[in-house]
């Protein structure tokens, strides 16, 4: 479980503005955890927190887990908007490699989890191809396979459809539900599109920097309006439209 | 491609190897060639390996018609040297040309970008006693070059973004390096941006400059090694003696 205590943020510290303003909220694992909210809320600056590239100004994060070490580098990794700007390697093999070679691994333990993990998305006989000639949907898949090689206790995906087409996003929402049905792996999911939010089994919303709601999906389906700043998806919308 | 590089035996080298043949031979074609006689051997030598590696050649000796207007300007100057037009030296000077041409196209053309920075780490590794990291160095080439067709596109993107605004892209060099002012800016903005967020991704993914890291491929001298070692010492003992006793 990850504990966001009274937790506020600044990028500056003589700033009286703070990006997040004294957020209270637990994430769960096995189920997908979202996090929604309109631009500039907070939502990006909430994830770089808890992969540990931001600090809280004030408050406390907890990671509370048995058999866990909060301290090591690899406990959470984050899939960002653009597969284009995270891909390192110039191969498929040698971008899965890149977290591994960063663990100082020996070269036998890397050339397995890299298979092991290309596997998963059906890159094990693709792995000296050119992440060039990768489409959208395959860089996408390569930056979860990535992130999936080192194992993570946590992974965050911060706006991971905005480059997916339709067919694209129907495969990445296919392995993320088998990734919480079939791992041990924690999901949170940051999202500013409607149709993102019948994926969640539990939703987080922002609006400037404070949590305004936070509660499992059917909660969220029930609510007479939406809270401030996004909207209901269609497949809500349609389901009061027949019930009326 | 993968069949190809299943066929070629020159792909199986190790890059330490392809990189220093590559360098003895531009060297010996650079300096122990006296007469246009040995700089045409050393470059049939060349195709007839490529020709046995089952590389392409063709395609390779094509690639030639890149440089044809250095060639002839190349060849007029050396030939036009002394009192008179002297076809040999003129000749001479193309074949060198040609050669370190061809020698460094067969040399990218058989390696890989892995085995291109592996050499090059190599290479950089005497710079650590200047404070230097040659791991850093290589990565950052390696970043520059997984980058280069993202920039591209880049370019052609604001490119076609311009001309649908009304901007005219002349077809003249002039006027295409002044056409190519306007998308420096917002390219390189973009540049910053996506530098920022790789550098997130790579620290996500556990990435601490200076810090000893593992090793995803690593390359062992095999028995080609051995024999292309041989074959370029009998070669190179052939053109110093023809060079010495000439």
């Amino acid at each position: 479980m990850i504990l966001f205590d009274r937790v506020s943020f600044c990028y500056n510290e003589k700033e009286t503005s703070f990006i997040l303003k004294g957020v209270s909220f637990s994430l769960q694992k096995g189920i997908i955890n979202g996090l929604i909210g309109k631009n500039g809320c907070g939502k990006s600056t909430l994830a770089r927190l808890i992969v540990g590239l931001l600090k809280p100004t004030e408050g406390e994060i907890q990671f509370k887990e048995e058999n866990e070490d909060p301290n090591a580098y690899y406990f959470s990794g984050m899939i960002f908007q653009n597969p284009d700007n995270q891909i390192v390697g110039t191969t498929i093999g040698d971008d899965i490699a890149f977290g591994l070679e960063n663990l100082n691994l020996p070269t036998e333990n890397i050339e397995q989890l890299v298979v092991k993990a290309a596997s998963l998305f059906g890159f094990e006989k693709m792995l000296d191809m050119p992440v060039s000639k990768l489409s959208g949907g395959q860089k996408q898949m390569l930056c979860i396979a990535s992130v999936l090689a080192l194992e993570p206790s946590w992974i965050v995906f911060d706006e991971p459809t905005s480059h997916l087409d339709p067919w694209a996003r129907i495969e990445f929402w296919n392995i993320i539900n088998y990734l919480v049905d079939n791992s041990n792996i924690g999901i949170i999911v940051i999202s500013q599109l409607p149709e993102d939010i019948i994926h969640f089994g539990h939703i987080s919303v922002l609006n400037e920097g404070c949590i305004i709601f936070n509660d499992s999906y059917d909660v969220f389906a029930s609510l007479n309006q939406p809270p401030e700043g996004i909207d209901f998806p269609e497949n809500i919308k349609l389901q009061r439209l027949l019930n009326n | 491609m993968d069949e190809r590089l299943n066929k070629s035996k020159l792909r199986l080298l190790n890059p330490i190897t392809k990189g220093i043949l590559c360098i003895i031979y531009i060297l010996m074609i650079s300096f122990f060639c006296k007469n246009w006689l040995v700089a045409f051997n050393l470059n049939l030598f060349l195709i007839l390996i490529c020709f046995y590696a089952k590389e392409e050649t063709i395609e390779l000796l094509v690639s030639l018609k890149k440089i044809w207007f250095l060639l002839l300007i190349v060849g007029l100057f050396q030939g036009f040297v002394g009192s008179s037009f002297n076809i040999f030296s003129c000749l001479n000077a193309i074949f060198k040309v040609m050669g370190i041409f061809l020698t460094a196209s067969l040399y990218t053309r058989i390696s890989t970008q892995n085995e291109l920075l592996y050499f090059w780490e190599i290479c950089f590794r005497p710079l650590k006693l200047f404070g230097f990291s040659s791991n850093e160095l290589a990565l950052t080439m390696v970043i520059a070059i997984r980058f280069l067709p993202v920039f591209m596109n880049e370019i052609e993107r604001i490119r076609i973004a311009q001309i649908a605004r009304g901007a005219k892209m002349k077809k003249n060099m002039i006027a295409s390096a002044i056409n190519f002012m306007p998308l420096l800016i917002p390219v390189l903005t973009q540049a910053i941006m996506r530098s920022e967020e790789l550098a997130d991704a790579m620290e996500v993914r556990g990435y601490v400059p200076n810090r000893p890291r593992g090793r995803y491929k690593t390359y062992k001298l095999n028995k080609y090694d051995y024999y292309s070692f041989f074959i370029m010492g009998i070669i190179l003992s052939l053109i110093i003696y023809k060079y010495i006793h000439n």
